[in-house]
């Protein structure tokens, strides 16, 4: 850079420059010098207009129709509530008023934290969980995940089912059930399957498909297999806004089951410090490591389970 | 680039207005942020199509959706969020297409910054004006509401405050004191900008 004086910003009487004064002929002055702002071409400036009129008035039409339908479902479950009310049976009971059980319908997902706050069971769509302590679950249908939160010396998780029992050795693992077999995948660490002919430990990168008869067949999975996607999902996506850089990668990389590594030209201490704003709702995983890198001037790939972080093609 | 906090009150006023389907606020919204949008995707893309197709599809996002804004950032910082991940995702689709020019603003504005300290008026010297010109554009470009244009329109334009008035629909005393505010939010967001570039 070449430093010599400053002839170009116009100035004051006092030396002070105009972006720093109060005098609004220096301002002026500063905006004269520097001439209008480029102006977008009026056909371009219409279509974009006539697109984002239509979009914003479809908008205003679905909010309608979801209010309208939401009006119709309140009345629909009002008068469904006031049926099941006046037909209730003297002892209320089973699985549908037991609060131990938690259901997810078709197209939901959702997240349960363990009673003792280490870990958290992530239930696919259309599943049935029921607890049955602190640190034990039966599978009734459907999908269950369990992460740790890396909490390696948290007591062991149980998942039963009708088929085995699943016990877990510090790890991330799904337990899928069906009427025929019961499939367990391990992300992370490993878990110990028991049942009535079975004793089986299965350790990470394998999934082990458990028939009702006793059979079992055992499978690679990779961390990063899409097969896990529906987990990361379930879970949503954490707020980004002040987050260093260094978090949310690590987030990325354990949601995504990448190795985090770095090219030799960028320095992790000052990646890891960079403190990221925004948000990344809606986003894809791998869109959300795009985004937030481009803004550090930063760009990744993933290969064979690896995310590498490099220089941006532009920096 | 951090700028001086916006009008959020404006910004939650214009967003009912939205919500509430009324066309005078799609209008004001439109000529509000649509110009100072396109800028933010033409400082980051190379090509004309796509920067229509960048902006069209963020505000097509942004205004099916308006009724998610909460308000915790300005609205033109809402949909430079947005038209980000626009980007982003342009970027992912097409890496043979047209390529991102940058998505931090740090090297035009240090350029402009650098302007600021040359000397006399050699062809080094219109390169930096040209570069000095780009930082207040930037200015000019995040300020809250039509401060932007109500400055451009009277010291760049020439025009009077009757003819401001008229395109904004106010009193020409309300865009006397519209001005002043303008001039302040322009003073305080250039000095901002440039100081947080390491200078002065």
């Amino acid at each position: 850079m070449t430093t010599v004086s400053r002839p170009d910003v116009p100035r004051a009487a006092d030396g002070s420059a105009a972006g720093d004064s109060g005098d609004p002929a220096l301002v002026e002055a500063l905006l004269r010098d520097a001439g209008g702002r480029t102006a977008v071409d009026p056909d371009r400036q219409a279509r974009v207009r006539e697109a984002a009129r239509q979009a914003w008035r479809d908008g205003l039409r679905a909010r309608r129709r979801r209010r309208w339908l939401g009006a119709a479902a309140l009345a629909a479950a009002v008068l469904v509530a006031a049926v099941v009310w006046t037909r209730r049976p003297a002892t209320p009971a089973g699985a549908d008023a037991d609060d131990r059980v938690v259901r997810t319908a078709a197209d939901e997902r959702a997240v349960r934290p363990l009673g003792d706050g280490r870990g958290e069971w992530r239930l696919d769509e259309r599943t049935t969980m029921r607890v049955d302590g602190p640190r034990a679950v039966a599978l009734v249908r459907g999908a269950i995940y369990f992460d740790d939160q890396g909490d390696a010396g948290a007591p062991p998780v149980t998942v039963t089912t009708p088929i085995a029992t699943i016990t877990d050795l510090g790890t991330r693992f799904e337990v899928r059930i069906d009427d025929e077999r019961v499939t367990i995948a391990v992300r992370e660490g490993r878990v110990h399957v028991t049942g009535p002919a079975l004793d089986r430990m299965v350790a990470a990168g394998a999934r082990v498909v458990v028939a009702a008869g006793g059979a079992v067949t055992e499978s690679a999975l990779a961390p990063d297999d899409p097969s896990w996607s529906w987990t990361r999902q379930a879970a949503g996506p954490p707020p980004v806004d002040g987050l260093p850089l260094g978090r949310f990668l690590d987030w990325a990389c354990r949601e995504g089951g990448w190795t985090l590594e770095f090219s030799r030209d960028v320095s992790p201490e000052r990646v890891r410090a960079i403190v990221l704003h925004g948000s990344i709702d809606g986003l894809s995983l791998e869109d959300a490591v795009t985004t937030m890198l481009l803004a550090a001037g930063l760009e990744a790939s993933t290969s064979q389970g690896r995310l590498v972080v490099r220089p941006g093609a532009r920096r | 680039m951090r700028l001086p906090p916006t009008a959020p009150a404006d910004d939650a006023a214009l967003v009912r207005r939205l919500i509430r389907g009324e066309d005078a606020a799609f209008d004001a919204f439109f000529e509000t942020h649509f110009p100072r949008l396109f800028r933010f995707a033409a400082r980051r893309l190379d090509d004309a199509d796509a920067i229509e197709e960048v902006v069209q599809a963020t505000l097509a996002k942004a205004l099916r959706r308006i009724h998610t804004w909460r308000g915790e950032a300005a609205l033109f910082t809402w949909l430079c969020t947005i038209c980000r991940h626009e980007l982003a995702d342009r970027a992912r689709r097409a890496s043979s297409g047209p390529r991102l020019v940058a998505l931090d603003d740090a090297p035009a504005v240090r350029a402009a910054v650098e302007a600021l300290a040359v000397a006399t008026d050699t062809p080094e010297d219109q390169l930096a004006r040209r570069e000095l010109a780009t930082l207040v554009h930037l200015t000019l470009d995040a300020l809250p509401g039509r401060y932007g244009d109500v400055l451009e329109w009277k010291y760049v334009h020439g025009l009077t405050m009757a003819e401001i008035a008229e395109r904004l629909g106010a009193t020409p005393k309300a865009v006397e004191s519209q001005l002043s505010r303008a001039r302040a939010a322009f003073r305080e967001g250039f000095a901002t900008l440039r100081a947080s570039y390491g200078h002065e």
